[in-house]
């Protein structure tokens, strides 16, 4: 019996992922097909469709490719967090890195409102720039005021990153009070995290789908050491691995996921918390595949919810943003699994 | 020619300090010996074994290995060289046993498939086949030392540096692990504990080595040891009692 104990968990998890990996693509068909005007999936695969249908689909499929980029990341570089700082409960908005992208992102919106055409491929561009790069001065100032005698302190990091998100939304209040009309609006948008912005561009898309492949990618094939520091610093010291060494790259990467997640949809929250706990929960704590099966299940969560978003619109009357509707299911989603989990403990 | 002699790989602190906490302590830990590190509660034993694991580098002094910085000694090489366990591991993340115990088959550059053989053979002869699937963060304290143990012992390391294994365990437990640590030690393994209890190390073949304020006071076999200066470093009264029935010496204090 305990043969098969040693052999199945890996194969739960491969079984996992391309579980979840058939059902992102039947996911995606359904994505691509419904909505206020439906192609029926035949149309997809036998790409028979009319001018007005492909430039429609086009549209879709460029939002569905952010959806998954987007949720990937989040997931991904959720769980990465959650291992720097050995706290199951920690996100990706967290350590302030997403603070500062709000900062950057809206800091070069102010003076775009008089030099640049609203919704504009060229606003998009400019807002991911400057957010893109508010994260990456945000992680480097954090990295900078957490290093104590060649270490990151950890607990100086998170408590750090709480303090300068609070920081981040004073400017990003500010800010907001100058900016009037649709300006406002379309901040209000992106920091709510939303994936209908048509403007973004292709380029900006893949560019974040690109670094979602490539962070997991990385990340998975630091599994063994990963293991070893959400156990703990001085047992991953102790266990053969660096743990310096390797808290520094996971800070870069995760900070460039949320970067990119961050840049081109905002604050799409509960992502980056409830995907990494649920795979957790349903195939353990270990991190060879688990940012595989993050990034699946994040990019699945993400279209699904946006699907929903979509198809409610004529219901509300507005566009939901996504990030609103990932919170709402997320929230209320994450104190169930919280409670269970607890009982469960209780129990055994 | 004439084969080389292997070098022993020896442990040294050389006027080692951290901070006000471990003062100029320098010291030699040879392969083949358990050595207790005893010592008053913030005596500086722990941070001492964190100098020695190269988790900590010193604010003056070295700590060398085979003649090494063991500060410098990249992660791959240090897994099958030097093993520690810290005094706290606490996580809140379900590792298994089972995984918790395979990082140190892994640490020792088993695959994948290996280190899971390995560790599971270990808990087994630890009698710990039954917690293999059980999450860490549920066990009690004892169990986790346990399973600790058992990590220190799949990574067989040249060194071993285990700082309070026993604590939380049961005597027999506790007993039974220091016998399989003293048993490593005579098969060449260098055996680095910290404890509490000092009966526990009052062995043949272990030495103590006494910590005080930061400061080395005495290295010396266990049995030999100057019961006057474990008394003034504890401050209260020792004596080394023969009891005949279990045919051994015991520390008692009054």
């Amino acid at each position: 019996m305990r043969n098969e104990i040693r052999h199945r968990e890996p194969v739960a998890g491969w079984v996992g992922v391309l579980a979840l990996a058939v059902g992102l693509v039947v996911l995606l068909m359904a994505y691509l097909s419904l909505g206020h005007v439906s192609l029926t999936p035949l149309d997809l695969l036998t790409g028979e469709l009319d001018a007005t249908y492909g430039l429609l689909l086009e549209l879709r499929l460029k939002r569905a490719a952010m959806a998954i980029g987007v949720g990937a990341s989040l997931a991904v570089s959720g769980c990465a967090f959650q291992a720097l700082l050995r706290n199951a409960l920690a996100d990706p908005f967290i350590v302030g890195v997403s603070g500062g992208a709000a900062v950057g992102g809206t800091l070069v919106m102010l003076p775009l409102a008089s030099l640049v055409a609203l919704g504009s491929a060229l606003q998009a561009t400019v807002v991911f720039a400057g957010s893109f790069a508010g994260a990456l001065g945000a992680t480097v100032l954090l990295f900078g005021m957490s290093w104590v005698r060649g270490m990151i302190a950890t607990n100086h990091l998170l408590l750090m990153g709480v303090v300068f998100n609070f920081f981040a939304s004073a400017v990003v209040m500010f800010m907001k009070s100058l900016l009037v009309g649709h300006r406002l609006h379309e901040v209000l948008f992106w920091l709510m995290g939303t994936l209908a912005s048509e403007s973004v561009s292709w380029g900006l898309v893949l560019l974040v789908a690109a670094i979602a492949v490539w962070g997991t990618m990385l990340l998975s094939a630091w599994g063994r050491g990963l293991d070893a520091l959400a156990v703990g610093e001085e047992f991953a010291h102790g266990t053969g691995v660096d743990p310096e060494r390797l808290k520094r790259r996971l800070f870069v990467v995760a900070a460039l996921l949320v970067a990119g997640a961050v840049s081109i949809a905002g604050f799409v929250g509960f992502v980056g918390l409830v995907v990494p706990h649920m795979m957790r929960l349903v195939f353990g704590a270990r991190h060879r595949l688990l940012f595989a099966l993050c990034a699946l299940g994040g990019a699945f969560f993400l279209l699904a919810s946006d699907l929903v978003a979509r198809l409610i619109t004529p219901l509300v009357g507005t566009q939901l943003p996504v990030g609103v509707l990932t919170s709402l299911v997320g929230g209320p989603l994450f104190i169930v699994m919280l409670v269970r989990a607890q009982r469960h403990e209780v129990v055994s | 020619m004439r084969p080389v002699a292997e070098e022993p790989l020896l442990l040294r602190c050389d006027g080692v300090s951290f901070g006000s906490i471990v003062d100029e302590v320098t010291l030699e830990f040879r392969p083949g010996r358990l050595v207790a590190l005893v010592g008053p509660n913030g005596a500086g034993k722990s941070t001492l074994m964190k100098l020695l694991s190269g988790y900590l580098r010193p604010t003056a002094g070295r700590v060398t290995l085979g003649g090494r910085d063991v500060h410098a000694i990249p992660g791959a090489q240090r897994g099958p060289l030097l093993g520690y366990l810290p005094q706290h591991v606490e996580t809140s993340f379900p590792f298994t046993v089972l995984e918790l115990v395979r990082m140190g088959a892994l640490a020792r550059g088993l695959s994948e498939r290996e280190a899971s053989r390995e560790a599971m053979a270990t808990l087994e002869e630890m009698g710990l086949g039954d917690l293999a699937r059980r999450p860490y963060p549920v066990l009690s304290g004892g169990e986790r030392r346990l399973t600790l143990a058992a990590k220190s012992l799949v990574q067989r390391p040249a060194w071993m540096l285990l700082d309070e294994p026993t604590e939380g365990m049961d005597w027999n437990n506790a007993r039974k692990l220091i016998h399989v640590l003293a048993e490593a030690a005579a098969s060449g393994v260098g055996v680095v504990v910290v404890v509490h209890d000092l009966n526990q190390v009052l062995l043949p073949h272990a030495w103590m080595a006494l910590i005080s304020e930061g400061r080395m006071v005495e290295l010396a076999p266990a049995l030999q040891f100057d019961v006057d200066l474990l008394s003034r470093a504890f401050g209260c009264r020792f004596h080394l009692v023969d009891v005949p029935a279990i045919g051994r010496k015991v520390l008692v204090q009054r």
